[in-house]
């Protein structure tokens, strides 16, 4: 029998992943292991192997589809097998269904129906939604067999509005849709509170200077990340997650850092990094970015975050709202450190100050707790510490 | 101007061009014996009073012969007008037809011609497996041989004269609902259209079809009866809001495909009507060549409404199931359209 081709398992935040490419078509001689076709999911694009040898024998996703993970998207016939070899499509529930009794009744039923969940398109509908810009996979179907035909085409170019002056349209799809879902599931069921506060990061800057000059370079996320380690498991409440309509708290700390790519917005997981050492969240995390910039994160590295860090500063923002990466309970925003004016000891002194924003979801905690964590965290930041690390 | 059965057009026509040319004779079974039906639907009725036994040529019942007669006369330069009393009796003459006419062009580097015509009723009408087929299909796939079908009276006349004045051997097939043939010759259920003719000389170029009804909505095609079912069926569609648009090709070989084509890119769907069997048929050749030539202007997909793929029934309740019928094509129709079928 023809080995079958599914759709990798998937984030816990998503419930599809997009078919991006097909890098062979039907037809094509296989190994196990080749590269078969890539996907998008949880912002990253990955490449799924063939898990067998063999020919190419029927592609089942059109590259372009979303998919539920663990869908049959292909066939891929062993050495000896014709097309003919590929089981048909009809599941054994519907084979053994009473309303399959007579063979003649079944061809007519079934022929009249649509074909699975695959949407086709006529050439005519195709050919003037791809002169229009219309995503037609999201158009409602009216033609024969549920295909998308030009009529539907046209009914969605006249629900548009006035375009003229318009530059450009770029599909809401691929990693700009999942995130475009994702901000506005957010904002439509988180009641976020953001609290700001201002902390004294001149210990902060000269920490980081003082492990450069002994040769370890660390960023001030790799600071504030291996901090905000220290601090959560004191304030689990924070470290949590709302599924199922309970309150998920997490023993484990998982910092999810908010990556900005040319891709779009990732947020790679730092895993269990309050058992962590700066120097490994260093190194973690620089290959964490590196990886999300290059579009090459595996789908389990942006899963199961339960705090998150996004960091402005290097954009010269001071402060801002960041919005929770659901179904996390906080986020921790991060501004510009920059050199103010500051009393000191009734003086006034030049000090680094940085603005720290949390935002967190009302729902799952009051604004009391996520206060004194801000206090530990601010704290945190202030203290002096003594200038050496461990090098494991 | 006068108004017409297709016999009493293909009879006038016939006459004129005998008239005006003195090659032109006609030859079959019982066309112009005295007190007969002028051949099996009236067509040459009256014709051997003006023109003699000598061109309205009586044959023994054998269709070799008659082929065999009229290619030879067509070869040594003149215009036999030939006709068979049913189409079916073609394939008696199958070799004079397919091997010797159509050939002798090609065979002889076209130094010989073969200007003959051969009339064919086709169709089925209560006579059974062996006097009820549609041959089109057939003897369009055979090169060389020019095929022309009309539907009405004005074509049926003008195509005649443009085959009779053809070098090449040119198959007209008729139906026999179609002709308006009166007394013991009409058909059960004939249609019998009656159209205005001019009096006159106008010919019907061969190859060039017509749009009978303009729609947007969807093409359908038929060709002899099946242009009436289209019709018929585009008259119940439009009065729910269905435009349809009917093409009659007139001219098999060649056939009008710019025409055909230019309608689909319009309106981006396609029926094609015949009553050939369905299978490597006539309806199938022009659907591949819609999907070769206009497939980017497709917005469903083609159907065929054919006969099945057996031969006639004679019993009629049969006949009903098996010639494509205005529901059939009304199906169709809605099908291409992405609209329910009607109710049963």
């Amino acid at each position: 029998m023809p080995a079958e081709v599914l759709a990798p398992p998937l984030g816990t935040n998503v419930d599809t992943l997009l078919l991006a490419e097909w890098h062979r078509r039907e037809g094509a001689v296989i190994r196990a292991g080749d590269p078969l076709f890539s996907v998008e999911t949880d912002k990253a694009t990955l490449d799924v192997e063939s898990p067998a040898s063999g020919t190419l024998g029927r592609i089942l996703v059109p590259a372009g589809s979303d998919v539920p993970s663990l869908t049959r998207v292909a066939w891929i016939l062993l050495p000896g097998e014709t097309t003919a070899d590929i089981p048909s499509e009809a599941t054994p529930e519907a084979i053994d269904g009473p309303a399959l009794a007579t063979g003649a009744a079944v061809t007519a039923a079934e022929s009249a129906l649509p074909r699975g969940d695959r949407v086709f398109i006529s050439p005519r509908a195709r050919r003037l939604a791809e002169t229009e810009g219309v995503a037609w996979e999201l158009v409602a179907p009216t033609g024969p067999e549920g295909a998308v035909i030009e009529r539907d085409i046209r009914a969605a170019l006249a629900a548009r509005g006035d375009e003229s002056g318009l530059l450009e349209r770029l599909p809401l799809d691929g990693i700009r849709g999942v995130i475009a879902r994702r901000m506005a599931e957010s904002a439509a069921s988180v009641a976020p509170v953001t609290l700001t506060t201002e902390a004294d990061a001149t210990y902060l800057v000269e920490h980081r200077a003082a492990l450069a000059e002994q040769g370890l370079r660390v960023s001030y996320n790799d600071l504030l990340l291996h901090l905000l380690a220290g601090v959560l498991p004191r304030h689990l409440r924070l470290n949590a997650s709302l599924r199922d309509a309970h309150i998920h708290v997490w023993k484990e700390v998982h910092l999810g850092l908010a990556v900005d790519t040319d891709r779009g917005l990732m947020a790679p997981v730092l895993r269990n990094a309050d058992c962590k050492t700066l120097v490994e969240v260093a190194a973690e995390t620089r290959g964490l970015i590196a990886s999300a910039r290059a579009g090459t994160l595996r789908p389990e590295a942006l899963r199961g975050a339960t705090f998150t860090l996004t960091n402005l500063g290097m954009f010269g923002i001071d402060a801002f709202t960041p919005i929770v990466n659901l179904p996390e309970c906080a986020i921790l925003g991060v501004g510009r450190i920059k050199e103010v004016p500051a009393v000191v000891d009734g003086r006034i002194e030049i000090r680094r100050r940085v603005w720290l924003s949390l935002t967190f979801d009302h729902r799952l905690i009051d604004g009391g707790l996520a206060a004194r964590f801000l206090q530990d965290l601010v704290r945190g930041i202030e203290s002096r510490r003594e200038h050496v690390v461990a090098i494991t | 101007m006068a108004l017409l059965t297709i016999a009493e057009a293909l009879r006038e026509g016939i006459r004129e061009e005998m008239r005006r040319d003195p090659t032109v004779f006609c030859l079959g079974e019982d066309i112009g014996v005295p007190g007969g039906f002028g051949g099996a639907f009236t067509v040459t009725l009256g014709l051997s009073e003006e023109f003699g036994h000598e061109r309205i040529l009586d044959t023994p019942i054998s269709e070799i012969g008659i082929a065999g007669l009229a290619i030879g006369a067509a070869m040594t330069g003149m215009r036999p007008i030939a006709d068979v009393q049913y189409g079916d009796f073609l394939f008696c003459m199958m070799d004079q037809l397919a091997n010797q006419a159509a050939k002798m062009t090609y065979m002889s580097g076209g130094t010989v011609k073969v200007p003959m015509v051969m009339r064919a009723p086709v169709g089925s009408t209560r006579r059974g497996s062996q006097h009820a087929q549609s041959l089109e299909a057939f003897f369009t796939h055979i090169p060389g041989l020019k095929v022309v079908a009309p539907s009405t009276a004005y074509d049926a006349k003008g195509l005649l004269k443009s085959a009779v004045r053809d070098d090449n051997p040119v198959l007209m097939f008729e139906h026999k609902l179609l002709y308006g043939s009166k007394g013991g010759r009409s058909e059960k259920g004939a249609l019998s259209p009656i159209g205005e003719v001019p009096d006159e000389d106008y010919t019907v170029p061969i190859g060039k079809g017509i749009i009978r009804r303009p729609g947007r909505d969807v093409t359908v095609v038929g060709k002899l009866l099946t242009v009436y079912r289209a019709l018929g069926a585009a008259e119940t569609l439009a009065a729910r809001g269905i435009e349809v648009e009917v093409i009659d090709p007139r001219t098999l070989v060649p056939l009008d495909m710019e025409l055909i084509l230019e309608s689909v890119r319009r309106t981006g769907r396609l029926v094609v009507v015949e009553e050939d069997n369905r299978t490597h048929g006539w309806a199938a050749e022009v659907a591949a060549q819609v999907a070769e030539e206009a497939f980017f202007y497709l917005d469903a997909p083609i159907k065929r409404v054919s006969a099945p793929d057996t031969p006639p029934p004679f019993a009629p309740p049969m006949e009903a199931l098996y010639v494509p019928s205005e529901q059939r094509v009304i199906d169709a129709v809605l099908y291409v359209l992405g609209e329910p079928p009607d109710a049963r």
